[in-house]
């Protein structure tokens, strides 16, 4: 990717003249960002993606003509662009986090949760996480990914307790790999799987009710109480400290309020794999996927440590190949595989 | 003749690895399967009685799998256990006397016939 300058060049794309302004002064308080144009609609973002070639857009969903899904799978076709990394804004309700999930299929990289009403006077509030994100996003490898069918079939609740735990750590560019694996186990898959996707706390639950629908598993975010079993996904929550309780096989779920200032992202995927790690011994998959930063390396060394079997997402593969990097650089992996060969990895070693 | 009391050594460094192998082999029968976490602790084993064959993870830490065929040489049977592109390190492995080969991920029948064949 060639830039004309250091700079990260943003396209702002929303059909709300105050949003964009307010994009805009926003990103221009980092100087690390050149807002290079704005677009008022779908049809408008394809030619400047084309004309002004960006590193990073930023793309409303609802849009008068072509919607936002729709314009990321035509610049992403386009040959004669940067190849943007796109950051979809979505609204924060159910229906937005659909949009958002839809998106980063098409090949978004992330998206952006706007606060509830349509002039957000809040955005203030989300300043640090769209900087962020527009960085990391200026990094990232652009992915896309097939559509999945939804399973439309009657679940039977899962009875048996876990002995094995697949436990997943993902970030950046990941959503799209999750369901990806998820969708492809049988629902009489032996082992629980713990999904730990940083997201915002309000998505963990979208996520997962998205995940019970396209898969043949029975998936639901963590509650307190909840015991781990097998063939069930737990989507670990995002702002409560997650740990597992118990004896003779069976293991609790127990969410507890944050006390620490810490501020890393969340959920924290080092303690929930720690947790794994520490109630399951050697009955673990630990599995990293793109992401930046290295959340999960801890947590994979307590996994390793304790004769589990560590799985990284080839970082040729990842939209962002830090995290997976992390665990490799580390000495902490038994195998380094692309999204496709972790699904067969997992279903032969887990039977 | 029965092989299925035939002592078989798994190294590897992931005891997660060991009980699919290990539960794969004493499915299909086989009494005397043995365990080791890294290549020291498999010398150690090995010292204190020879293994009829060994199936050995490749890349471990303390001792990998490539220094513990080049220590063995070829007195004894070492099948190899690697993941798919490691193509270089299995050719090393057998120029220094390795027998055979299982390629991860595996089915349960391509470690059995594998063995069998070994064994045999």
């Amino acid at each position: 990717m060639i830039s004309r300058s250091d700079k990260i060049r943003v396209l702002i794309v929303d059909d709300s003249f105050f949003m964009k302004k307010l994009l805009k002064e926003l990103l221009l308080t980092d100087e690390m960002i050149e807002v290079v144009g704005q677009a008022k609609d779908g049809e408008e973002a394809v030619v400047k993606a084309r004309e002004l070639k960006p590193d990073v857009i930023t793309m409303d969903y609802n849009m008068p003509g072509l919607n936002g899904v729709h314009a990321i799978q035509e610049i992403l076709a386009d040959p004669n662009t940067n190849e943007p990394s796109i950051i979809m804004i979505s609204a924060y309700t159910g229906e937005g986090s659909e949009e958002a999930m839809e998106a980063l299929r098409v090949g978004a990289v992330d998206f952006i949760q706007k606060p509830s009403g349509e002039l957000s006077l809040d955005i203030d509030k989300i300043k640090d996480e769209i900087l962020e994100k527009v960085h990391i996003a200026s990094r990232a490898r652009v992915r896309t990914y097939t559509h999945i069918k939804r399973v439309k079939k009657k679940k039977k609740r899962p009875r048996t307790l876990a002995v094995k735990v697949v436990v997943i750590g993902s970030s950046t560019g990941g959503p799209p790999i999750v369901e990806d694996i998820l969708t492809s186990l049988p629902d009489n898959f032996p082992a629980a799987v713990v999904v730990a996707q940083h997201m915002p706390e309000f998505f963990t639950n979208k996520f997962a009710e998205r995940l019970d629908r396209l898969t043949a598993l029975w998936v639901k975010r963590a509650q307190d109480g909840d015991t781990l079993k097998a063939g069930q996904v737990i989507v670990a929550p995002a702002d409560t400290h997650f740990s597992l309780e118990g004896s003779n096989g069976e293991r609790t779920i127990h969410l507890r309020e944050r006390h620490e200032t810490h501020r890393g992202p969340r959920p924290n995927i080092d303690e929930v794999m720690g947790e794994v790690a520490e109630n399951y011994g050697s009955e673990v998959i630990g599995i990293v996927l793109t992401g930046m930063g290295d959340d999960g390396r801890k947590g994979i060394e307590l996994i390793k440590r304790a004769g589990g079997y560590v799985i990284a997402q080839d970082p040729q593969t990842a939209s962002i190949a830090s995290m997976p990097e992390a665990i490799i650089k580390a000495n902490l992996v038994n195998e380094i595989l692309r999204p496709e060969d972790i699904i067969t990895c997992i279903k032969k070693l887990v039977t | 003749m029965s092989n299925k009391d035939a002592h078989i050594l798994l190294v590897d460094d992931s005891a997660f690895m060991r009980n699919v192998l290990k539960n794969i082999l004493e499915k299909e029968g086989y009494k005397n399967v043995d365990e080791a976490g890294n290549g020291k602790e498999a010398l150690e084993k090995i010292k204190a009685k020879k293994p009829d064959l060994m199936l050995l993870d490749v890349i471990m830490p303390e001792m990998g799998g490539i220094d513990v065929i080049k220590k063995l040489g070829k007195e004894h049977k070492i099948i190899v256990v690697s993941a798919v592109g490691q193509d270089k390190v299995v050719e090393e492995a057998k120029e220094h006397g390795a027998v055979g080969y299982i390629i991860k991920p595996f089915d349960n029948n391509q470690v059995v016939e594998e063995v069998k064949k070994i064994l045999a």
